[in-house]
């Protein structure tokens, strides 16, 4: 299998860290990985976009042309890759921050991630809810694996984040199931 | 960060050179910021500390490429690493090492120029790599093509440093720094020569009379002999060090495509997919792009019918292959330059249009 993603949206959305939360459980789960981030000057509200390769074979190119999945967190975002999808790619659009869906080809997996995160008490876990609809979505990883990485990659804020990252990615799978 | 492990990690280029410099018994690294290789300094400063080793930021990278002379004057393995304009101010230091016949290690993680340019990934400094500073001196020069690699070499350029008394420079880009890949870091590797004694290090006239670490050499064919002398040192690495791979040889490909670093492994996707097309293609790629295997190179390209030099330039390596085949004409070249990183689609367009 090979499945390529692209991620987009702005700095301080949780883009690149969304990417390494999958390219993580696509590890754990014994298969191979290339996450690739684009890398600007700016720190905060720049363009922030990455690709991901999963494969259970070696990984050649980590440069995503046409993505299997699109992941998009704002109008920007979905206005500068959606020409970059076909009819095969599955679109995951956080609808929250897109007022005019451009999409045209591909499969469109509508969910108001923002807006659920909010009703968490928490922006910053917009791009877990995002996770937890490609869960459920491309059904690749299992819930379990996802909360063993989402446990590892909080490390010592584990104790006081994981229940609120949890509830995201619930919220994330069950808008999609 | 997973630091401690045998296990494999899922980690960026620029993370696993710190590893293995680490793993390699480095305790020396001074440096400078630029991206795309900032993840280097920053993580370094973090895992040297817990090594008990020194990190130095320093003022630029003309004094950090002289601390790091001084620190492997004293004996030390020692590093520094940068971006292209940051290496082009180090190449006096390079040049100094060499005549000191001093072992260091440098990581150039390559962005677009000439210039400042930008950030992006690039391989346009294979010039300066394979054809370093001033004098008339040679450095092995490694160029991985994955994350593995990264780590691998890095700990090889170490050893090799050693081994020569030479600087060895890690030619990655910005690619291969800001990806993260599986890596299994080798934990129970053992460095070559770490414990070697360095009867020339200058570590205090205690004991011994004094001694003196110079490049300049002004009495009547001294720096002749000297230079006869290196020369022979470099003849060593030629004859022991070439490293490259050759991919689908055996199935005498009609086309070759001859690459290294980032390209190289895109050009791995471009094979796959002439292969479903009815083309069947090779890879040769250089893995010392200092010393440059032309006899392979040469034995490899016999057979086919066309070469394809590719690379994130407007063609340098390619006059390696010149050198190297027979046939020149033989050659087709495609380039991107100014940080633009081809798709492995896109390399296959170019071949089907040469092949037609």
């Amino acid at each position: 299998m090979i499945e390529q993603i692209i991620i987009a949206g702005s700095g301080g959305q949780g883009v690149l860290t969304l990417g390494i939360f999958l390219a993580r459980i696509a590890v754990y789960e014994g298969k191979n990985a290339a996450w690739l981030p684009s890398y600007g000057a700016e720190k905060r509200g720049g363009f922030s976009f990455c690709s991901l390769v999963i494969s259970d074979k070696e990984i050649y190119s980590p440069v995503v042309e046409t993505p299997d999945t699109l992941i998009v967190f704002d109008q920007r975002a979905i206005e500068s890759y959606a020409a970059r999808a076909a009819e095969k790619t599955m679109i995951i659009e956080n609808t929250s921050l897109i007022p005019n869906d451009t999409a045209g080809k591909g499969k469109k997996v509508l969910v108001a991630a923002s807006g659920i995160a909010k009703a968490l008490q928490s922006d910053k876990v917009t791009n877990i809810v995002l996770a937890g609809a490609y869960l459920a979505a491309k059904k690749i990883f299992t819930f379990q694996n996802a909360e063993t990485i989402m446990k590892d990659m909080l490390g010592s804020k584990a104790g006081s984040l994981m229940q609120k990252n949890i509830d995201a990615l619930k919220s994330g799978f069950e808008s999609v199931k | 960060m997973t630091t401690k492990s045998n296990e494999k990690v899922f980690i960026k280029g620029n993370h696993a050179v710190v590893e293995a410099a680490l793993d390699a018994g480095c305790r020396f690294y001074a440096g400078y910021p630029i991206t795309p290789q900032n993840e280097i300094p920053e993580f370094m400063s973090k895992r040297m500390h817990e090594e008990k080793g020194t990190f130095i930021q320093a003022e630029s990278e003309l004094i950090s490429v002289n601390m790091v002379f001084g620190a492997a004057a004293a004996g030390a393995r020692a590093m520094t690493t940068s971006s292209s304009p940051g290496i082009s101010l180090m190449q006096e230091g390079i040049s100094y090492m060499a005549g000191c016949e001093l072992p260091a290690v440098l990581v150039n993680v390559m962005r677009g120029g000439p210039g400042l340019g930008n950030i992006q990934p690039s391989q346009s400094d294979y010039f300066q790599a394979t054809r370093p500073g001033h004098g008339d001196f040679r450095m092995i020069t490694l160029a991985p093509h994955n994350i593995q690699e990264m780590y691998n070499f890095t700990f090889d350029a170490f050893d090799l440093a050693d081994k020569y008394r030479n600087p060895v420079m890690i030619l990655a880009d910005g690619l291969l720094g800001q990806l993260m890949e599986n890596v299994e870091l080798d934990r129970s590797r053992k460095p070559l020569y770490l414990n070697t004694p360095k009867p020339w290090a200058l570590t205090g006239a205690k004991g011994r009379d004094g001694q003196r670490i110079l490049s300049l050499l002004m009495q009547p064919g001294v720096l002749e002999k000297h230079n006869f002398d290196l020369k022979k040192k470099y003849d060593l690495m030629t004859k022991d060090e070439i490293k490259f791979e050759a991919q689908g040889m055996e199935n005498n490909p009609d086309y070759l495509i001859v690459a290294f670093g980032t390209v190289a492994r895109i050009s791995k996707g471009t094979i796959r997919l002439a292969a479903e097309e009815g083309l069947k293609a090779g890879l040769f790629r250089p893995i010392t792009v200092w010393p440059f295997p032309y006899a392979q190179l040469k034995e490899a390209a016999k057979k086919v019918k066309k070469i394809f030099v590719l690379e994130m330039n407007m063609g340098q390596m390619l006059d390696d292959v010149k050198i190297a085949v027979e046939d020149a004409s033989k050659i087709e070249f495609y380039g991107r330059p100014g940080g633009g990183v081809p798709t492995a689609e896109e390399l296959l367009k170019f071949i089907k249009g040469k092949v037609k």
